[in-house]
């Protein structure tokens, strides 16, 4: 009981013990005095965590050398490397997972097309190609070498000159092919569709 | 809508992300990141440097934590608060450091720690004894098996709720009230019977001054 009452305390529920343990408390020194030790013993604890940290604070250069680091790192290097924050867990997270060589070439392929079609290159690409040469199209510069990317990732394939670093571009593959649109360039909203 | 609250730190932990700064991050906004990090880096740093005790490694964790976070900024929800995630990165990097650093020292950096808690308005003795109290106890956290730190880091520095911290942590509450609970038992038995929680000395807890 004794745990109990101590434990009730400590996380701030004491409305959540019984009658029988507060009848309990209210005769019983031990608890009472074991309730008071941990009490105390916690305060020194906080005061001990906050003279770690008192007065101390990230120095100013922290900023400038993490956006280095961030922006030392190549598009394809960024996609290899990053780990996501939640692992699916379930059959169908996984399953999804297993497909994503294949909706991803095809999320790549789709990027070609509408960049193409946009371009008036239609001509020199094929259906299946997903790296595409120079392009430049709207304010967008395609790099030479696009690695296949997630859909949300699409946007690293190409680099976007400021100031239209908003391109809104979106794609969704499913069974049957992938759309992909870029609807917030300066110009005409721009849609491709991948089979 | 969700409602938040702040932690110890002043920063929203709940669970709904409403300014929109993970969005313009995931667009390539520069200045969003730069945002996102002066909202974030206080108590990212303050969780690193609590567990490490080190100022010049919290600083390349709270680096580290940041560089992946772009990193992955496509990833990051955009409905809920980031910064649980960022301190999960956080307590997991420090788990790496400080193994490693355990492996090359015996004994831990207490050299590092200055301004220990002192009541400037106590006497001198007091003052001394409160320093002393206060030095035992940094070693003993220092001691405490990584979860266990992390566990009393995030739930009596930063102030998170049982189910916050375990969510950070990735265990649940009961987990979490466990760890606590020995780090705790642990800390206590390095204090001197007579320091513990001065009750020869203080009349007895009466029921109605519980919190």
């Amino acid at each position: 009981m004794r745990r109990q009452l101590v434990d009730c305390v400590r996380f701030g529920d004491v409305a959540r013990c019984s009658a029988e343990q507060l009848d309990h408390l209210d005769g019983c020194h031990g608890c009472r005095d074991e309730i008071g030790v941990d009490q105390a013993v916690v305060r020194q604890v906080r005061r001990a965590l906050q003279a770690r940290v008192a007065g101390r604070s990230a120095s100013p250069e922290a900023f400038a050398q993490i956006r280095r680091r961030a922006l030392a790192e190549s598009p394809a290097a960024l996609v290899a490397n990053a780990a996501a924050p939640s692992r699916p867990t379930s059959r169908l997270g996984r399953l999804l997972q297993l497909r994503t060589p294949l909706r991803t070439l095809a999320a790549g392929s789709a990027l070609a097309l509408i960049a193409v079609v946009s371009s008036g290159q239609v001509a020199q690409f094929s259906a299946s190609q997903h790296a595409l040469p120079a392009v430049r199209w709207q304010g967008l510069v395609q790099t030479a070498s696009l690695p296949v990317l997630e859909p949300w990732n699409m946007h690293r394939a190409i680099g976007i000159a400021p100031p239209q670093r908003q391109s809104g571009l979106t794609a969704q593959a499913d069974a049957v092919g992938v759309v992909a649109s870029l609807p917030n360039l300066a110009g005409p909203s721009a849609a491709g569709f991948f089979k | 809508m969700t409602a938040s609250r702040a932690s110890n730190d002043g920063v929203s932990v709940g669970t709904t992300q409403t300014d929109g700064l993970v969005e313009r991050m995931q667009s390539g906004d520069m200045e969003a990141f730069e945002e996102f990090f002066n909202a974030y880096q206080r108590p990212v740093y303050a969780t690193a440097l609590a567990i490490t005790r080190d100022p010049f490694l919290a600083e390349e964790i709270l680096q580290d934590c940041f560089v992946t976070a772009y990193r992955v900024r496509e990833r990051l929800r955009r409905d809920v608060s980031p910064l649980p995630w960022l301190q999960r990165v956080t307590t997991n990097l420090c788990y790496t450091r400080i193994s490693r650093r355990r492996r090359r020292l015996t004994e831990p950096l207490t050299g590092l720690i200055v301004n220990l808690v002192a009541d400037l308005t106590a006497r001198p003795e007091q003052v001394a004894e409160s320093r002393e109290i206060i030095d035992v106890l940094q070693r003993g956290i220092d001691a405490l098996p990584p979860k266990q730190q992390t566990a009393i880091v995030l739930y009596y520095l930063h102030g998170y709720s049982l189910a916050e911290a375990a969510e950070i942590a990735q265990c649940n509450v009961g987990t979490m009230k466990s760890r606590i609970h020995y780090a705790l038992r642990a800390l206590r038995a390095r204090l001197p019977v007579e320091r513990r929680g001065l009750v020869p000395t203080s009349p007895r807890l009466a029921t109605d001054e519980l919190p």
